[in-house]
C-alpha cells in the first residue's frame, strides 16, 4: 500500500533544489576513461555541461519539448499530429548513435501515454543493454504548465528552474502506466521523494533481448 | 562583399612639445586587427583569412579561422561550420562550431549543432540543441569546467562500479526517498 502526503507546491517562481537518490546510482559509473554517452532530452544549461566535463563524455542535448513547441506549434495538444516523425526529427539522432544515459528529467509529465509509447519507440534502437534512463514523475495534483530545467549541483542533488508561472493539472502517472507506456524499457529502481516526485531509472529490456538474440 | 574595418586608432596628440627636441618614433605595438560583417551585409561561400572576426551580418557557408577569434553578435545570423581559436556566439548559428581553445554561447546565443573544444561555456538562458564532445584533460588549460563542485567530482571517481544493478530488471528497489512516504 502506498500511503503519501499531498506535498505543497511551492510558489511557482520558486527555484528549488531538490534531493536526488536515483541519480548518483548511474553518475557514479562516468569516469575520465571511458567515454560515456548522455543523450539529456531536456534544454542545455551551463551548469550541466560543466559538470559533465569533468568526465570523458559525449552529451547530446535534444531539448525536445522546446524543439517540438517551436518547430512545430500545437503538435503535441493534436490527437491527429504524426507524433513519431515529428518527434524523430525534433530528436535528430544518427540511426548509429547508442547512448549509456538518456535523462527525461519530467518530460513524461508533459506526454500522454500514446506519446510516452511512440518516444520509448524512438529511443530502442539508440539503447545498449546497459542504457539507464532516468525520469521524473511528479504526484502534486498540479504542475507547471511547460516543463522547467533541472541542474546538476551534484550527484545528489539538482537545482529546479521553473519555466513561467501557469499551472496545469498533472498526469500523476503511475508506475505501471508508465511501464505500460515505456515499451522496451522496464523499471529497474525508483524511488519516492518527499518534494512531490516519484525518480525512476529504467532499463532498456528491448536492447537486452537483442543482444541475447544476437549473441 | 563588404567588409567594415573598425577606424584605425589613432596616437593621441601631445598636449605639451615632447622634451627632447629630436622626434622618436613611436613604438611599433602589434594588435590583432578585427574584421567586421556589418548587420545588413550577407555573404554566401567561405570565409578565410589573417585577423578576428565579428558577424553583424548573416553568412552561409563556412568560417575558418583557426588562429583568431570569431564572435557572431547579437544580430548575427550564421548557417555554417565555424573554425576559430576562440568563438562566441551571440546570435543564432546552424552549424558546427571546432574551437581551438574555447567555445562560449552567450545568454543571447542560440545554436543548432555540434560542438568540439577543449572548454564550452553555456550562459543561462542560452539555447543550444546539439552534442558537445568532453575530455577532462582539458580541464586545466583555464576552461569553464572548473567550478566549486571540483570535491565531488573526485569522489564521484573514486567510486567504482555502480549500485543501480540493471541486470535486476523488473525487480524493483522502491527505496523511500524520505519519511514523508513508504510502501508497506
Amino acid at each position: 500500500m502506498l500511503r503519501a502526503v499531498e506535498p505543497q507546491l511551492e510558489d511557482a517562481t520558486t527555484v528549488e533544489q531538490r534531493p536526488s537518490k536515483a541519480l548518483p546510482l548511474v553518475l557514479s559509473r562516468l569516469s575520465e576513461e571511458r567515454k560515456t554517452r548522455i543523450l539529456d532530452l531536456g534544454g542545455a544549461t551551463g551548469t550541466n555541461v560543466r559538470f559533465f566535463s569533468r568526465y570523458s563524455c559525449r552529451l547530446h542535448i535534444a531539448d525536445l519539448f522546446a524543439t517540438l513547441v517551436h518547430d512545430e506549434p500545437g503538435s503535441l495538444e493534436d490527437p491527429e499530429a504524426d507524433f513519431t516523425s515529428l518527434c524523430a526529427d525534433a530528436l535528430d539522432l544518427e540511426p548509429e548513435e547508442r547512448f549509456d544515459l538518456i535523462l527525461a528529467w519530467d518530460l513524461f509529465d508533459y506526454l500522454r501515454p500514446d506519446q510516452i509509447h511512440s518516444l520509448a519507440g524512438l529511443l530502442v534502437p539508440h539503447c545498449l543493454e546497459t542504457t539507464v534512463l532516468f525520469a521524473l514523475a511528479s504526484y502534486h495534483k498540479q504542475i507547471r504548465a511547460r516543463p522547467g530545467s533541472y541542474e546538476l549541483l551534484a550527484p545528489d542533488r539538482l537545482r529546479y528552474h521553473p519555466t513561467g508561472i501557469a499551472l496545469r493539472s498533472s498526469p500523476r502517472h503511475k508506475e505501471p502506466d508508465l511501464q505500460r507506456a515505456l515499451s522496451g524499457f522496464v523499471v529497474g529502481q525508483s524511488f519516492l521523494l518527499r518534494h512531490g516526485q516519484h525518480e525512476y531509472l529504467f532499463t532498456c529490456a528491448a536492447a537486452k533481448g537483442a543482444a541475447r538474440a544476437s549473441g | 562583399m563588404a567588409w567594415k574595418k573598425p577606424e584605425e586608432e589613432t596616437q593621441p596628440t601631445p598636449t605639451h612639445p615632447p622634451a627632447s627636441a629630436s622626434p622618436r618614433p613611436a613604438p611599433e605595438v602589434s594588435r590583432p586587427s578585427t574584421a567586421t560583417i556589418g548587420s545588413s551585409i550577407v555573404i554566401k561561400g567561405e570565409i578565410q583569412g589573417d585577423e578576428d572576426l565579428t558577424v553583424h551580418g548573416q553568412v552561409d557557408g563556412k568560417i575558418d579561422l583557426k588562429k583568431h577569434s570569431v564572435t557572431v553578435g547579437r544580430e548575427g545570423r550564421v548557417k555554417a561550420d565555424i573554425y576559430g581559436r576562440s568563438i562566441r556566439i551571440e546570435g543564432q548559428v546552424h552549424g558546427n562550431l571546432f574551437g581551438e581553445s574555447e567555445v562560449v554561447i552567450h545568454k543571447t546565443g542560440q545554436v543548432r549543432g555540434n560542438i568540439t573544444a577543449p572548454s564550452v561555456s553555456l550562459e543561462n538562458g542560452s539555447k543550444f540543441k546539439g552534442s558537445i564532445d568532453m575530455e577532462p584533460g582539458s580541464e586545466a588549460s583555464g576552461s569553464s569546467t572548473s567550478t566549486e563542485s571540483k570535491g565531488e567530482g573526485a569522489s564521484l571517481r573514486s567510486a567504482s562500479g555502480s549500485s543501480s544493478k540493471p541486470d535486476s530488471g523488473v525487480a524493483k528497489n522502491a527505496t523511500t526517498g524520505s519519511p514523508v512516504a513508504s510502501r508497506t
